[in-house]
């Protein structure tokens, strides 16, 4: 579903209270972008390559451009390299562009889109 | 059976999903401002190192709902307190009233409507839990019944070894509240109101408007006692100037309008 993380209640009766550094946080893993048909393989997004635990990040990418209630999987390579989702982050400076071909693998990695 | 929010001070790491997944959820515009407000329906602030949430604590008598005069504001069984704009009129009455300062006003807009959280009422009729507990990545905010939240609460502080305030906030504040909150630093110290009697607010406004009825049939019946006094003193004044000699009843000309008055209609009193 669109909710991965869903619910999940580590606070079982009697766990300490976690200190702020140590958090480990339950993000959604392995979302799997929709392939378009001339793309190597599906893009597979990892919350953790992405997120700093210092700094608030996740305002940085919710709920411009990624919203996470109903999040859409439907990016295209046009959009991006014009600034859109991926690419207001990946545009070279802040992040490696998405127009690099040399790194195609990076984004696109079949071993990981599920069966 | 009514839902609530456990929110815990020690688990939560500031990083505001809550407030994105909440301006996902309400369609409210961008961008996330430093304190709640009409279109910032939660933030998490810092303070006193820890970090807090604010949104509406969903008080369980809301003095909001007390004291609005159209019915726009409503405690729903489920728990949430939901705002009906449609019905709003816009006195603000509920902005001073609520004991947690939630309620804010579109001050920008020409037709200005009331924001305030809303727990989600809309997700909680479709089973689901709420946006700002759905999203959050370390459980610092928890979804439940409320008194399951109290005793996971509760079961918290105890066997936490100390590390939080032995108190859970909004267990009695202003009668309770369907929000209940963890912290590991004195609550005052948040910003949040410690001093909330443990009644619900509506109940001191009750305890005068209760006395209502009574107070218009004493304060009616006394008036009406007042002027039956004074119209009998009336009457038997100008009765005796009726019979009084005619040099006297020339006095003034109300006087006469009087007895002609009385002529005309035929009353002649005693």
């Amino acid at each position: 579903m669109v909710l991965p993380i869903a619910f999940m209640e580590a606070g079982a009766a009697g766990s300490p209270p976690t200190p702020r550094k140590d958090a480990a946080l339950r993000l959604p893993t392995g979302i799997v972008f929709k392939k378009a048909p001339d793309a190597p393989a599906p893009v597979v997004f990892d919350h953790v390559s992405h997120v700093r635990l210092e700094g608030n990040r996740c305002l940085a990418c919710h709920p411009q451009p990624f919203k996470m209630l109903r999040p859409s999987r439907e990016v295209t390579h046009a959009a991006m390299d014009a600034g859109g989702s991926c690419g207001s982050c990946h545009d070279g400076k802040k992040a490696f562009a998405t127009v690099d071909t040399e790194r195609c693998d990076v984004c696109h990695r079949s071993d990981e889109a599920p069966k | 059976v009514s839902a609530g929010l456990l929110f815990d001070t020690t688990r939560c790491i500031g990083c505001g999903a809550c407030s994105a997944a909440c301006k996902e959820q309400n369609d409210l515009p961008l961008p996330i401002e430093p304190a709640i407000t009409a279109y910032t329906w939660t933030v998490v602030e810092e303070r006193a190192g820890v970090n807090v949430r604010r949104l509406c604590m969903h008080c369980l008598e809301p003095t909001c709902v007390s004291v609005c005069p159209v019915g726009a504001l409503t405690k729903t069984p489920a728990g949430p307190v939901v705002y009906d704009s449609k019905r709003c009129i816009g006195c603000r009455y509920c902005i001073m009233a609520c004991p947690f300062g939630v309620p804010k006003y579109q001050w920008d807009r020409a037709v200005p409507v009331v924001g305030k959280c809303i727990l989600c009422s809309g997700r909680l009729a479709q089973g689901q839990q709420t946006a700002c507990a759905t999203v959050c990545p370390t459980g610092a905010t928890m979804f439940g019944e409320r008194e399951a939240l109290l005793r996971e609460a509760r079961s918290r502080i105890a066997t936490s070894g100390g590390a939080y305030v032995n108190h859970v906030y909004g267990e009695q504040e202003a009668g309770g509240t369907s929000v209940l909150m963890l912290s590991s630093v004195p609550f005052e110290r948040l910003g949040l109101d410690t001093n909330l009697p443990p009644q619900g607010l509506p109940m001191l406004t009750w305890r005068v408007l209760s006395k209502v009825p009574d107070f218009v049939a004493v304060a009616g019946a006394f008036l009406y006692g007042l002027h039956w006094i004074t119209r009998r003193r009336d009457e038997v004044r100008t009765s005796l100037d009726a019979t009084a000699p005619e040099s006297q009843t020339a006095a003034s000309p109300l006087a006469r309008a009087r007895s002609l008055w009385r002529r005309l209609t035929g009353r002649a009193g005693s």
